[in-house]
């Protein structure tokens, strides 16, 4: 039997459609594997392995598993959807200083000069998270709305409402250290590292009005932690 | 053209041979660099993976298999450290990129800076009488200084596991730069200024090296560092006079940063 050009060239180029196919199997199952193997988006959207079914601000405790989103539950989000995340975070803030100010319960005028200063800094980190991100309609993150707003109603002295602050803020700075470990965008990066600090500072400030002393670890840590940081997984930006 | 069966035959079967041949070390080095090398970087196994093959990058990293690089394992990674000789590391080094050469220096710049962060809350501490360093200032003063320690401890852990050497003293640059400045220090308020300053520097050069590291990991790693010297600014400022508002702007900057003539 003799095969012809014609003949040996479809057989030639079926042999690469098959190998095609599955090489492009071999990349989407290799880039699984890999991802998996390190603190990649999948495990950013998981949150495994760090005990953030539950975020805690002030005493309130969000029950785990609520609000998964669909559509990042199936895909891996891209550093324009951590962006978005993040502006999302820095929108609630702004709507609970604002809440906490008008509130009444916030007193002192320095404390209350602080909440409005605050406030005002959370908007600009929102409007460049913003920017970066891939929603440009993003507004302050339901879940953590849920959350807060029940405890403020309920706090009954400054006091209560600057340590809620307090837990928010250092929640802020474990959220971005968290995002940092994950980002690759220039941008998102430049945008997240400088804010992050500033978060860690309001804690600092908050926590002087708390009476907190060098000893408390949330106050005066060694290092900045994941502890308490919300999982977008859990805490979908709108 | 025609091709003969048997030619074709012939053909086929040593192609069949080869393929034999070449598969199982094929599978066998990936089975190594993706299964049993768990310290080669995430991103170098992605790169080698999904940027497509050459040889110059197979043999680049399949040495670094073999030599079982172990990095970034202290950078927040908490898998297994495995131990690394002399040889493995000079492999490993020389394997890596000018990349994680970089990371290399500015691990090892950081944590001269912080040996350096150390000096001077130490100076402080042991002249805290004649500096009429009040009790709070001298709480935070040691508590920072031990803070700073175990920044330089976290650093050089780093350096090493990238394949560098640890560096133990403070930043020569930075002892000289301010060296007339440290023995101008006359009063508390001298030191809490100084001391501000020293941790704004710090605090940006963590971010600003930000993008000169070669993985987020990294990145992080450097952040968890930097939001420390940031809430030491703030509580350093809590006692400076006049007040500082700190934080004074939204964004914190990177201008006051270190650039490359501080690298060791």
């Amino acid at each position: 039997m003799e095969i012809s050009e014609r003949e040996l060239r479809r057989m030639v180029a079926d042999i690469d459609d098959q190998h095609r196919a599955a090489m492009s199997t071999f990349t989407e199952d290799n880039r699984e594997l890999i991802f998996e193997t390190g603190p990649s988006r999948r495990r950013f959207l998981a949150g495994l392995g760090l005990g953030s079914a539950a975020l805690v601000v002030g005493s309130a405790v969000m029950p785990m598993g609520k609000l998964v989103p669909k559509a990042w539950a199936q895909t891996t989000p891209t550093d324009g959807d951590i962006a978005t995340f993040a502006a999302s975070i820095e929108y609630a803030a702004v709507a609970a200083y604002k809440a906490a100010a008008a509130s009444g319960k916030v007193k002192t005028p320095a404390v209350l000069q602080a909440a409005t200063s605050f406030a005002g800094q959370h908007q600009q980190h929102g409007d460049a998270f913003k920017a970066a991100g891939t929603n440009p309609n993003v507004v302050a993150n339901k879940g953590v709305l849920e959350m807060v707003t029940p405890q403020l109603t309920a706090a009954k002295t400054e006091n209560e409402v600057v340590a809620l602050a307090y837990g928010l803020e250092n929640t802020a700075a474990a959220t971005y250290i968290f995002a940092l470990g994950v980002l690759n965008n220039e941008k998102a990066y430049n945008a997240v590292a400088a804010v992050m600090p500033v978060e860690a500072q309001h804690a600092i400030a908050l926590g002087f009005v708390l009476g907190k002393t060098l000893d408390d670890k949330t106050f005066m840590p060694s290092f900045e932690t994941l502890d308490g940081h919300l999982d977008p997984a859990k805490f979908p930006a709108a | 053209m025609d091709i003969n069966n048997d030619e074709l035959r012939r053909e086929l079967r040593d192609l069949d041979q080869e393929h034999r041949q070449v598969m199982p070390r094929w599978r066998d080095s990936l089975m190594r660099l993706l299964v049993d090398d768990k310290e080669t970087p995430t991103e170098a196994k992605a790169d080698f993976l999904l940027g497509g093959f050459n040889r110059r990058r197979f043999m680049k990293l399949s040495g670094l298999a073999v030599a079982g690089g172990t990095v970034l394992a202290a950078c927040g990674d908490d898998k297994k450290k495995s131990a690394t000789g002399g040889a493995a590391e000079t492999t490993t080094s020389t394997g890596y990129s000018a990349a994680s050469k970089t990371d290399q220096t500015i691990a090892r710049t950081s944590a001269s800076l912080e040996n350096f962060a150390v000096a001077v809350y130490d100076k402080a501490i042991m002249n805290a009488a004649a500096l009429k360093i009040s009790d709070p200032v001298a709480k935070a003063a040691v508590l920072f200084k031990s803070q700073h320690q175990d920044h330089a401890k976290a650093f050089n852990a780093a350096a090493t596991q990238l394949g560098g050497q640890p560096y133990t003293d403070p930043n020569p640059t930075a002892a000289k730069a301010f060296e007339a400045k440290i023995a101008a220090l006359k009063t508390e308020q001298d030191v809490l200024n100084f001391a501000f300053a020293l941790e704004q520097i710090a605090a940006e050069t963590y971010q600003g090296v930000g993008m000169k590291l070669s993985t987020p990991t990294l990145r992080q790693t450097a952040m968890t560092v930097g939001g420390v010297e940031a809430r030491h600014m703030a509580i350093l400022a809590h006692f400076i006079t006049p007040r500082m508002t700190v934080p004074a702007v939204a964004f914190q900057p990177i201008d006051k940063a270190v650039d490359a003539s501080f690298y060791v």
